[in-house]
């Protein structure tokens, strides 16, 4: 089958490109990298020799209760060390990444306080226990979220008799969330290479990246609906 | 000098994990075309991603015409944008490089983003429609093509960029006869051109008659 290659297909492109006009897909790119790490940190810190995933939901679910009834500051300090003191054993780089989220909780909360603190000061006292259960209760979360794989959250939701309908909605979302957020990341990468020069349509590119992903996502829920009926998925699900 | 020099990679993805790239050493010289061959996760794919700067060796030296390509040097937005232009790759599943809503646009994607101007980025797209007999298709919208013919507009989308090197990561899979036949004569031609061409596959006797040198990766090092 015999080609003949235009011409200019033939010779060096002399091309010089201006500066610019990357900055919102190298961001994209970053901040998708940054939810993928996240993921790819939980899916790798769940420790050998740690208790099951049933046993820590229990505890924290308990402890959770514990801190919301509780009206003594005593509970708080108490559960606050004992969590800390857990967290004292993670590397330094995992702990920052762990306590942002509690830290942000706390900030926001405090903020959101300021004026009835302002107006009412003596119930100062109760607005700062209020705050220091909002950041332990998230930093407990957070350190549930960051010691427990995914599907083994989904096998201790299970044998708490949860309906097999929402655990198999949670677990192909977060599944989804990994297929879906890789493939965008492989989409704006393409598009980053061949965005060689400046486009006055770069944002039909950037849509178009994201229809892609939602042609690309109706598609797999269909075929992956497919296949299970073919297998004999009753609405039973049962995670790994 | 070799057009591309790879000299000691060493890369992993995780610190802790062995590295997939060991002490890997490779030129290639321009105007040739270099048959990568490997089983299935040796790192063809972490190779060519290396080659295009997308990612980056802990250790090693990794030159294009002499000239050093580092993660500083790729944070330059002109220089990232002259680097990828040289470079064209094709990735292996053409689903995630296709994002326009017309195949006429993927295709002239490259040359608007050079900034050719309307008549000439119409012929550049023009001809590489033709190239790879997508005229017919050129209205279509590339997700709803099957993967042969998205493949081609893959490649179309590439060459429209005019690039010194290609870099194919499977070009053949999952291609019919006649789509293989078509490609494999655009590769001949591109090196007549004087074009280096880098190309991982495992239909080795396919390609033959274009190769000038069969790279095996094995255990992370180019062992011939």
């Amino acid at each position: 089958m015999p080609l003949k290659l235009p011409d200019w297909m033939w010779e060096q492109e002399a091309y010089e490109p201006v500066g610019g006009g990357n900055r919102f897909i190298l961001q994209t790119l970053k901040s998708l990298g940054g939810v993928m790490a996240r993921i790819r940190f939980q899916e790798g810190h769940e420790k050998k020799h740690c208790l099951p995933a049933l046993v820590k939901l229990l505890l924290l679910l308990a402890l959770l209760i514990l801190l919301s009834v509780s009206r003594q500051p005593f509970v708080l300090l108490a559960l606050t060390a004992a969590v800390l003191l857990y967290l004292a054993t993670w590397p330094g780089k995992d702990i920052v990444s762990i306590l942002k989220a509690p830290v942000f909780a706390g900030a926001l909360a405090f903020i959101l306080f300021i004026p009835a603190m302002l107006l009412k000061p003596s119930g100062i006292g109760n607005q700062i226990l209020v705050t220091g259960k909002i950041v332990l209760s998230v930093l407990m979360v957070n350190l549930y979220h960051h010691t427990t794989q995914w599907n083994h959250v989904t096998q201790a939701l299970r044998r708490l008799h949860l309906p097999g309908i929402l655990i198999f909605t949670f677990d192909m979302t977060l599944k989804y969330i990994v297929l879906l957020g890789r493939l965008m990341e492989q989409l704006l990468t393409a598009l980053r290479l061949r965005s060689v020069g400046r486009s006055d349509r770069k944002y039909d590119s950037v849509g178009g990246v994201m229809g892609v992903t939602f042609l690309i996502s109706t598609e797999l829920s269909r075929e992956m609906a497919d296949a299970m009926r073919c297998r004999g998925f009753t609405d039973d699900y049962r995670g790994l | 000098m070799a057009m591309i020099e790879l000299e000691n990679i060493i890369f992993s993805y995780n610190p802790e994990e062995p590295p997939v790239l060991k002490d890997l050493s490779l030129d290639v010289e321009k105007g040739t075309c270099q048959m990568l061959l490997g089983d299935n996760g040796c790192g063809k794919t972490t190779l060519f991603r290396l080659l295009n700067g997308l990612l980056f060796a802990q250790s090693g030296a990794y030159r294009l015409d002499g000239q050093e390509i580092t993660r500083r040097g790729l944070d330059d937005n002109r220089q990232s944008k002259r680097f990828h232009q040289r470079m064209g790759y094709l990735f292996q599943n053409p689903d995630v490089m296709l994002f326009n809503a017309r195949v006429y646009d993927e295709v002239a994607f490259g040359p608007r983003q050079m900034g050719f101007a309307d008549a000439e980025i119409e012929r550049r797209t023009e001809d590489c429609l033709g190239l790879f007999d997508l005229t017919e298709l050129r209205d279509k919208a590339p997700y709803h093509l099957s993967t042969g013919q998205k493949k081609r507009v893959a490649l179309a989308a590439v060459a429209a960029l005019n690039p010194e090197i290609l870099v194919l990561d499977e070009p053949f899979a999952g291609l019919d006869g006649t789509t293989v036949d078509r490609v494999l004569a655009f590769l001949t031609e591109w090196k007549k051109a004087g074009k280096t061409i880098l190309l991982s596959t495992h239909e080795r006797e396919m390609t033959a008659s274009l190769t000038d040198r069969v790279l095996v990766l094995s255990e992370g090092r180019i062992t011939s």
